[in-house]
This record gives structure tokens, sequence and C-alpha cells, in this order.
């Protein structure tokens, strides 16, 4: 008896939780008409930022390549004439990239970031190989403040040995004083 | 250092463990491949305790609770220590100093090239330091520029004094040093320059940080995680020392050691380290020449029979080579038959090689271990620093055992450094060196003498007579008299070798070929047969109390990588280059001598005069080789083949033991190794049937046709081997460096089988086991040890003692042709005298150990460390030419005019001079040349030479990198490493 009830009262709860919902707003938008809103932090295509000066942020440090579970990130570090390493080429295959995000948690200089965009699709795969030109954008992204040359120790064109943010000036090897 | 090992039992986090008796806490904690951090301590330099890293907790017995902090490393093993690793206070205590350590640690790891292998990292990691505390300012250092290899960032460093303890006191090197005090320790040279030791790259391996990094290698940089690697032969000296070689999109990136417990352990010089970078160069033979390509995209097998078929059956001449793997050796010998095979060497050069195959017969060579532990040094006319340095830094440890004996007298372990030093003050084993020009060791050793070879061989004459005497042995009386006419000065140095030889217990006497001198060779065989004589063992072992004589060893340096093992295939009926060019000048009708193939042969031993003389009477010349040279210019016929990082093969170092080098990364075609174009000639031009299409076939094919093929080829275990991987488990980028071309992922290149157990097929991926010792080990890794360190954690299983251990073949019956010791060739006729005055005396050439090797020279970096032309002669000479030290001299040798600074040397005889020209091949020596005083033209003329060669290289530095970087993107699709055909 207990059974019966139950059972039609479940049925009858569900007509009327669906006759509810049809006088509640949809959740789906009509994509592409309509566009859904992502969060900043969304995992989205990959961009590699500036730092505030408008320097390549990357120093083809290969760590986002490492972390990469599906292998699909290639790059080669240059070192150029103004003492920094930057990216000879660097290189995303999004026909493998799972758009896990680890690449940003791994890089150290925060120039890999993961951006909203989630429209990646095309007809042919290879148009889904992305090089340096493709990735570059040209403002900081996420972090608007951070500059890795100034928390390293590696003295660039412009910011020589002990003039980083967190240095002293450097010894005088061939002083006297203790 | 620690021989015969003993263990004892000791207790660690109350587990038993058996480590070596012989050594310290560290070495026996991480022996049994416990994790424990350290810095300062290192295998082959003992320990200082300089870093506290090592802190582990003893406890006084079982039931002690607190125990006390001790350095492992500064702590002898005692039976039944009882020690704990995991006790909280010592794992805190070892937090806190790295936690110090990185108070003033730049925030580099991702621009430093240190990073991915840093010890420092592994440590970090290990102790659990995971955030600095420290907020303060970090203070700083500004860098110095050290040359063309080692580049410096003393940011970095954390005072662990190890890169002093190696430059200084392991390599004696001079100008380097720490400077400062406190927190403010620096290390590195008075000024900026270049490090003059022979060893300065191992700093980089050394230091434990990113302070000391290899700058050719941060030019074109690649993480150590992305490397593809394959262990490797140096191949530019006797020594064999045991390389890891790494490549990346498709380019050599650098070249590490090798831990090789009896020959380099953990040490390279900087040719072996360094000279990678021909395999780069722009000399690199890409295409062949002669032979008509059909298809415009790749050469085909059919497009080089095509060719081949036109000397179908005709006769040629093999000249094989002593860069070019035993195997391409071997089958060259086989195809033109051993009355048809030349070394490429003189005869002269053959007289040397069968005095040295027997004395190889005689004698057993030790091994660079062995060196170590010699108690008396005889070095007999050759410049180790330079031709085989990894030997002369091993003699330099040799030195060091009167120390060792007289700190063992008192208790004091060997692994105890500083003590160790302190109590050997300045004393030293002897060492004598009776040579043509001074060297790098002249500082260190008892005494030297400057002599021509000539006379050189007299002093040893002189010595056998007075070690005779002393033995009381009665000698001819002329013997007597040539002593009674030798001046007291000589006389004195004699008396000192036979004092010091006769006390000796394990004496050693290092010669080699750099003085090309037959008669060296000979004499030393002489002297040897005098230390091995009844009498001499005899007096030894009478006067030894408690340790045992061992006979005299003898090592011999040859003079390129597998010089023995190409002298070993040498018969009694093969040619010396005499020989080879009076068969082409022969006219025997049907059965002449058509042409020659050159197997990686530049022809080094041949005079200009020689060369023209092969060019007009071979119909056609054959050159097969890996770089451009005068001969692939003069060739009809060039195949490109593959150098040491692209092929696979065996060489034989001084001893005579074949180590195998495997092929680290393949080539674009027609790029193929020596042996597979030797295969194409053997099917076309040889009419042989066999298609030898692995190196594993070949060697299958060498073992049934070479009656003693001395390399082991039975294999028990079969078909379960997955083979070692050649990449690291992180290897990156997989499938993106080539999806610029295809998102489709190429196939992995196929990998040879093995023909026996102790060479494992290595694979071209990731996938694979890891080595079990470090003679198949491709990079050196262990869990939680990503730097070279991690082989204190495997090195405990190297087997390369084992009795699979290949040793070249040597004939029982000595070579003995009696037209290789005719006489030479007739000397140049005296420069057409003009006003001027002209001596004349014996040129010996100063062996260098950045220009020696013809390979190594095509590194731009070598050249720019060239060393100015020089001519150091006696004051006399040269103030008989009017001349100041100083001054520029021009000097006819041989048939080249080259033109040098002069300089002084008092302690030289009227009828020597030695000196170092950049045009001359290392063969130019021991022999006349002719000085006069050089006019303005021509020291213009070789000022602005010099000055162009310099800016070439600078030029060509700068080519070779901008050419890598574009073909860092152009990873083909599929490597190919199966030869023409493969798909
Ligand atoms: S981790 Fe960041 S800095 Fe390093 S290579 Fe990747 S993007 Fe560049
Ligand atoms: S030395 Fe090691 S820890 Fe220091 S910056 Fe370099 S990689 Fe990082
Ligand atoms: S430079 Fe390197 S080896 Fe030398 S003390 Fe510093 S950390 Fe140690
Ligand atoms: S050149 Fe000789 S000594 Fe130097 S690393 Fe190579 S084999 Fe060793
Ligand atoms: S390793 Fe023991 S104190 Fe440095």
């Amino acid at each position: 008896m207990k059974t019966l009830f139950s059972m039609f009262y479940s049925q009858l709860r569900t007509m009327g939780l669906i006759l509810k919902h049809t006088f509640t707003k949809a959740d789906t938008v009509q994509y592409p008409e309509e566009q859904p809103y992502l969060a900043p932090r969304y995992r989205g295509r990959i961009v590699l930022t500036r730092d505030p000066s408008g320097e390549e942020r990357c120093v083809a440090c290969n760590l986002c390549a490492v972390a990469c579970p599906t292998d699909c990130i290639s790059l080669q570090q240059t070192i150029d004439d103004d003492g920094r390493k930057r990216a000879e080429f660097f290189r995303i295959n999004f026909s493998r990239c799972i758009l896990c995000g680890f690449c940003e948690e791994a890089c150290p200089t925060y120039a890999i970031q993961l951006t909203p965009d989630v429209e990646l699709a095309e007809y042919e795969r290879q148009n889904l190989v992305y090089e340096k030109e493709h990735l570059l954008i040209s403002g900081p992204g996420k972090y608007p403040d951070y500059s890795f040359y100034q928390q390293s120790g590696l003295a660039i064109s412009g910011k020589e040995k002990g003039q980083g943010e967190q240095e002293k000036t450097p010894i005088d090897v061939k002083g006297l004083m203790p | 250092m620690a021989k015969a090992m003993e263990t004892v039992t000791i207790f660690i986090d109350n587990q038993a463990y058996q480590v070596d008796k012989g050594n310290n806490l560290l070495a026996g904690v991480l022996s049994q491949k416990l994790n424990l951090p350290y810095f300062c301590w290192h295998p082959s330099m003992g320990s200082v305790g300089a870093c506290r890293q090592c802190a582990v907790t003893q406890y006084q017995d079982e039931n002690d609770q607190r125990g006390r902090l001790v350095m492992a490393c500064t702590t002898p093993v005692t039976e039944g220590m009882r020690i704990g690793l995991k006790e909280p206070a010592a794992e805190k205590f070892r937090e806190q100093v790295i936690s110090a350590m990185m108070t003033n640690h730049p925030h580099d790891c991702p621009v430093c090239a240190e990073g991915g292998e840093c010890h420092l990292q592994d440590m970090t990691v290990m102790t659990g330091h995971s955030s600095r505390s420290y907020q303060g300012k970090k203070r700083t250092f500004t860098n110095q520029n050290l040359g063309e290899f080692v580049g410096h960032e003393m940011n970095r460093c954390i005072t662990c004094y190890r890169c002093m303890r190696f430059y200084n006191d392991y390599a004696g090197g001079k100008d380097f040093g720490v400077f400062g005090s406190k927190n403010q320790v620096y290390f590195g040279r008075q000024t900026d320059g270049q490090l003059e030791s022979e060893f300065s790259g191992n700093l980089v391996e050394v230091c434990p940080t990113g302070v000391f990094t290899n700058k050719l290698f941060s030019a074109h940089f690649s993480r150590k995680w992305d490397l593809q690697s394959a262990p490797s032969i140096c191949a530019h000296c006797s020594v064999g020392c045991n390389t890891s070689i790494g490549e990346r999109y498709g380019s050599v990136r650098r070249v590490v050691n090798r831990f090789h417990p009896d020959i380099n352990g953990y040490f390279l010089c900087d040719r072996g380290r360094f000279g990678i970078g021909f395999v780069n160069g722009e000399q690199r033979l890409k295409t062949t020449k002669g032979i008509n390509q059909l298809s415009p995209e790749k050469l085909s097998r059919l497009d080089v029979a095509k060719t081949l078929v036109h000397h179908r059956g005709k006769k040629f001449i093999g000249i094989g080579s002593a860069r070019a793997s035993l195997e391409a050796n071997a089958y060259l010998q086989q195809l033109v038959g051993s009355n048809n095979f030349s070394a490429g060497l003189s005869n002269q050069q053959m007289a040397m090689a069968a005095t040295h195959l027997s004395l190889l017969n005689k004698y057993i060579v030790p091994s660079v271990a062995q060196i170590e532990d010699s108690d008396f040094i005889l070095i007999l006319g050759e410049d180790i620093t330079q031709t085989a340095p990894r030997a002369a830094l091993a003699v330099r440890q040799a030195l060091r055992n009167v120390s060792f004996d007289k700190a063992a007298d008192i208790g004091i372990p060997s692994w105890q450094d500083s003590a160790v030093r302190t109590i050997g003050g300045t004393e030293r084993t002897p060492l004598f060196a009776l040579q043509s020009t001074p060297t790098k060791l002249d500082e260190v050793s008892q005494a030297t003498m400057l002599l021509a070879p000539e006379q050189l061989s007299q002093c040893i004459e002189a010595l056998i007579t007075k070690v005779q005497l002393m033995l009381g042995l009665s000698v001819s009386s002329e013997k007597h008299e040539l002593l009674a006419t030798l001046p007291t000065e000589k006389l004195r140095l004699l008396e000192q070798i036979t004092q010091s030889l006769l006390k000796a217990k394990k004496p050693l006497v290092v010669t080699g070929w750099s003085l090309q001198s037959p008669a060296l060779l000979k004499s030393t065989e002489q002297l040897m047969s005098v230390l091995h004589s009844d009498d001499f063992m005899r007096y030894n072992n009478e006067s030894s109390e408690e340790s045992e004589y061992l006979s005299c060893q003898l090592a011999i340096f040859p003079p390129e990588s597998n010089s023995l093992g190409l002298m070993s295939l040498l018969e009694q009926e093969s040619l010396s280059n005499e020989q080879v060019l009076t068969q082409l000048s022969h006219d025997s009708g049907d059965n002449d001598v058509f042409g020659v193939i050159l197997l990686e042969q530049q022809l080094a031993n041949f005079s200009n005069n020689q060369l023209q003389q092969l060019r007009q009477q071979a119909q056609v010349i054959i050159a097969i080789d890996h770089s451009e040279s005068e001969i692939s210019n003069l060739a009809d016929i060039v195949m490109p083949a593959t150098a040491i990082s692209e092929g696979d093969g065996h060489f034989a170092n001084y001893q005579g033991i074949l180590q195998r080098y495997y092929q680290v990364h393949t080539t674009l075609s027609p790029v193929q190794e020596s042996w597979r174009w030797l295969n194409l000639l053997a099917i076309s031009v040889f009419q042989q049937p066999e298609r030898v299409d692995s190196f594993a076939h070949l060697q299958k094919v060498l073992a049934e046709e070479c009656k003693n093929w001395p390399i082991n080829i039975s294999k028990d275990v079969e078909n379960d081997d997955v083979g070692i991987a050649r990449q690291t488990h992180r290897n990156s980028g997989r499938t993106s460096q080539s999806a610029n071309f295809s998102v489709h992922e190429p196939q992995v290149t196929k990998s040879s089988a093995s023909v026996n157990t102790f060479e494992p097929p290595l694979n071209f991926s990731m996938e694979g086991k890891s080595a079990e010792n470090s003679s198949s080990q491709p990079f050196a890794w262990a869990p939680g040890w990503n730097s070279n360190q991690s082989i204190n954690h495997n090195s405990s299983g190297n087997n390369s003692e084992s009795s699979e251990r290949c040793f070249i073949y040597l004939k029982s019956d000595p070579l003995l042709n009696q037209s290789w010791s005719a006489s030479e060739e007739e000397s140049p006729s005296q420069p057409n005298l003009q006003t001027e005055p002209v001596a004349h005396s014996l040129f010996i050439r100063q062996s260098t150990c950045f220009h020696d090797d013809w390979q190594a020279n095509f590194n731009a970096e070598f050249t720019l460390k060239l060393p100015i032309n020089q001519l150091t002669m006696s004051t006399e000479q040269l103030s008989g030419l009017g001349l100041k030290s100083g001054n520029f001299v021009k000097v006819l040798l041989a048939d080249q005019q080259v033109v040098g600074k002069a300089y002084v040397d008092e302690s030289l005889s009227e009828n020597l001079c030695y000196g170092f020209f950049h045009q001359l091949t290392a063969t130019i020596t021991n022999i006349t040349a002719y000085v006069s005083k050089a006019n303005d033209d021509e020291i213009a003329e070789h000022l602005s030479n010099q000055q162009q060669l310099m800016m070439q290289a600078k030029e060509q530095q700068a080519q070779v990198l901008a050419r890598l970087k574009i073909t860092d993107q152009l990873v083909p699709i599929r490597m190919v490493s199966g030869g023409l055909d493969e798909h």
C-alpha cells in the first residue's frame, strides 16, 4: 500500500516539476548567435603574454612543454643581444591539446595563459597548429604587474646585476673591508 | 681510492646494511640507494665537510634515543654503527641548511641552464624545503667572462668549494681561485679571461649549481629531459673516455661524461667535451659527388649502383682510418683483401705500429685507474696533457699516492681530502720526463730533461745500462763508455730515475706517437724488457717487504680514437702509403690497380707531393667521409658518411679495449654510415651478393668472414629484450615538433637489434627499461636525482670490468715487413740562401690539446683558442740570426713555409727547437727546420692571415648557430636509420 502511494507521488511530483520549468528562464543559449558567459579563468585557447614593459614574457624555459600531458608544446630557446632569453619558435598543436591548463600552472613567468575562447574548431586539423606569431598577444593577460626579469638575478640590458627588485648592489670582490 | 672492498654492517633507521669499510658514511648510505642530501663531497675528490648538508643522527647504541648530529661525509663507518636518516632533528637541520643557502639564491631556475638537472634543485626537493622565509634583499655578484667554453653566473653559488677543489687541487689549475670572505665568497679568476686548464669543462659537472654552464650548449640550449641521448665513446683521442651525447631536433647539443670506473671516471677533457661541434659544422658533407641522382628528392640504391657498375670487378686499394669504426675498417679490408689494404700510415709509422703491437702483446697496458695507482712514472717523449689529456689528469692523481700512504700510516683514510693534502704537503710520487718539448706536467715532476728524439733514445739506453749496473749485471764496455761520456747533469738525472725506479712497487712508463719516432718505441721496448727481466723481478721481490711488486706497466698513446683498432687489422702484406703509391704506378696489365677507396681518411700522412701522385695515378678515387677535406675535393666519387653521433661502431682505446658507441640520432639521406656505403660498393663493385641492412647483421657477417673477430656475438637471451630508452620519460613536444609539416606524428625510428647481451638495443623513444650499468646508459638519472650525481645511485652495478669486455685481437707473430723500415724520403733541399743567415735544427711540434685532432679542429671555438705561431730555439741560434726573443722568423718545414714569433729557451741544446704552427699537421715533427728572419711583408701577411682566421671563426660560429636555429624547425617527418631505401 505504502509502495503504491509513493509510486504515484513520484509520478505526480515529476510532472509538477516539469510544469514548473516550463515557466522558468532557459539556461541554454542560442549559440553561436548568443554567447554564454565564460569566466576569465576558463580554460580555452592558449596565448603568450607580454610583461608590463611590453616585452615577451616567455623565457623559453620548457616547463610548460614538459608539463603538457599530450606533449603538444614544442619550442627552442635563443639568447638575444639584450640578454633576454626568448623562444626561437613556439608551437602548440591544438589538435592534440586537451586544454588542461597544466602549462599555465607550470609557467614561472605567467607567460602562457589560457583564455575563455573555446572556439577552436577547424575543418583542417593542420590549421590547429599555432606558431608563436599566432599565440603572442600584446598585453599581460591576467597578471598585469608581474615581470620575471625584475625578480631574477640575470642581468639584461637595462637591468644590471643588483638592480633587480630584491637585490643589493654587487659585492666588490677585491675590496678589503670584511 | 678505495681498493679491495671490505664491508661492515651498519644500522640505518634500525635496518642492517653492508657498506664499504674504506669509505665514509655518506658514500655508504648512497651506495645503498638511500637518499641523503649533500653538496661538497665528491666520489673522486673526497670530503671536506664544507656544506653541512649531509647531517645524520648517530646513536651510541640500541638504547640511545637522542643521538647526536654528525656530518656523514666526514664520519668513517664502523662495525655495528647506528644512524638515523629519518630522525626529525636531522631532517630539520638539513632543511635549514638549504633554507640558509637559498636566502641569496636568485630566482633563476627558468633561465638557468642547469635547471632540470640541478643538484641544488634535487636536494631542495629532497629536504622538503618548499618556500623561502627570508624576505630581505639578496647579495649579488658580477660575473666574469671565462672564455669560449664555460659560462659564469656567480649569484647561484652555494659555496661548496667543489670548483676550487677540482680546478686547483685535482686538475692542477693555476688561474682560478676563491676571493672574499664571510658570505661574500667569490669563485673565479683574478681577471676575466679564458680558463687555461684543459679540464675546465668539468666545472660544469662538478658544480652542483648553475654557476658554471657549458657556453656552447647554452647558445643552442635544450633541457636535459628533452635530449635524446646514447652512450658514446669520445672520438678525439686514444684514451677512449666514455661519453653521453645529447641531441634535440636533429642536431647534436652537447657531450657529458659517462661514468666508467677504469677509464674516465667522473671527468673528461675539454677537447672531448667541447669538440663535438664538428658534427653540426659547416664542413659536413651532405650530398654525394660523382653519382647521378635520378629523382630530385632522394638518392636511391639504383643511382649508386649505376655509377659503380662501371668499376665492376676492378682492383681497388682500400685505405682505412683510425677515426672510422673497427667494423667499417674490417669490412673494407675484407672487400679489397688484406694485400690491398692500407692504414694510411707511412713506412716509418708502419714500423712504429709493428713495435707498438708487439709491445701490446708482451705487456699489460694499465687502465686510467691503474695509472692513478702507480708510484713511479717515467714519461718518454709525449706531452700527454695535450695528446691524451684524461691520462695526464690521472698522472696528477698518481702523484698524490705518497700523501695517501703517509696519511694511511697515521690512520687517516684517503677520502679525508684536506687532511691528506695537509699531511702530503708538497711531497709527490716521483715523476720523470725525458722529452722534446716542455709540458704542463713539468712543474709537478721531480726532474725533466729536454732532448732531441735521437738523444732521447740514447738516454734511454744509458738508463738501461744504469739499471743493469745497479742490479749488478755485467755490461759491455761500450755501454760503460757511453755512460762515461754523458754530461754530469744527465748522469745525475739518470741516477735519480734509477733510484726511484728501484724503490717503486708499481712503476709505469708512458710514451706515445707524437714524436713520430720508431727509435723511441724501439728503445722503450728494450727498457721494458730489462724491467721485466728475471734479474729485475728478483731484485724487487727480495727488497719488497710487505706489498707485492707489480711488474712495470707501459702505456703508449697512439694518435687517434681507433688507432689500435685499425692497427689490429694489419697483416704482413698490408700496404704503407709509399707502397700504395708504388702499386698504383705499376703497370701490370689487366690486374692493374684501378682506384682507391678512402674510408674516412683525410690522408694526413701524405705529403703534398704524394697526394698529387695519388691523384694522377688512380683512375678513380672514392672517398667516404663526413667532412669536407682536400681529399673530398680531389675525389671522383664522394659518399657522405655519418659522424660519431650518427652511427654505431666500436673503437679500441690505447689499451686495446673495444668500446661500443651507439647511434644517438638519425641523419637525413643520403648521409649514411660508412659500412652502408661499403655495402653498396660490395654489391656493385666487388660482386658480393649479400645485402647487409643492419649493424647487427654487419656484425654477424664480419664474425663469419674474419677469422678472430674480436667481438663476441653470441646472444643467449633472445627476443624478450625490450631495449633501453634513448629519451627520458619526460621528453616533451612529441606531438608538436614536426606539426608544422604535418599533424600526423611520425613513426618512431626502428633500432637495430643487438647481437650480444652486453650491448642491449636502444630505442629511439622514451620506451624501454633503464640501463643496468653505465656501459649502456644513455643518460644519468635516478628517481629524485636528475643531475649527473645520480650516478652514485646506480654506479654500484657497473660491470665494465666483467668478462664480457672485448679486446682487440692481437696476432701472435710480429709484423715484420722489411720494406716498411725503408729509408725516409729525401729531405727537402736547403732553401736557396739569400742574403740573410739561415739556422737549421731539428723541429719538434708542440702538441696542443685543441688542435691536434682533425675532427675537433672544425670547431670555430677551438680556432678562437688557437695559440699564435711560435718557435722556441736556443739562445745561440736565435742570436746567430741576429734576432731577439719576440721577433718574427720564417721557417721552412717539409715543403711548407710558415711564419711565427721566435722565443728563447735556455735549456735547449743547439740542434733542437720546438714550436707550433697552425698550418702544419700533427705529423710534421721531428724534421729539420730552416729558420731565417722574416721580412716585413711576410710578417704583415702572417698577421693579417691570423686575424682573418679569427674573424672567419667568429663568422662561422654565428653561421652555424643561425643555421641550426632554422633546422630546428625542419625536423623531418621520418628520420630514417636503415640506409637509402628505407621508407
Ligand atoms: S613555461 Fe612559460 S616561460 Fe617557460 S617556456 Fe612555457 S610559456 Fe615560456
Ligand atoms: S642553480 Fe639550480 S636552483 Fe639555482 S637557479 Fe639554477 S637551476 Fe635553479
Ligand atoms: S661555484 Fe659551484 S662548485 Fe664552486 S663553490 Fe659555488 S656552488 Fe660550489
Ligand atoms: S680527448 Fe681523449 S682524454 Fe679527452 S675526453 Fe676524449 S678520449 Fe678523453
Ligand atoms: S657533503 Fe658532507 S658536509 Fe658537504
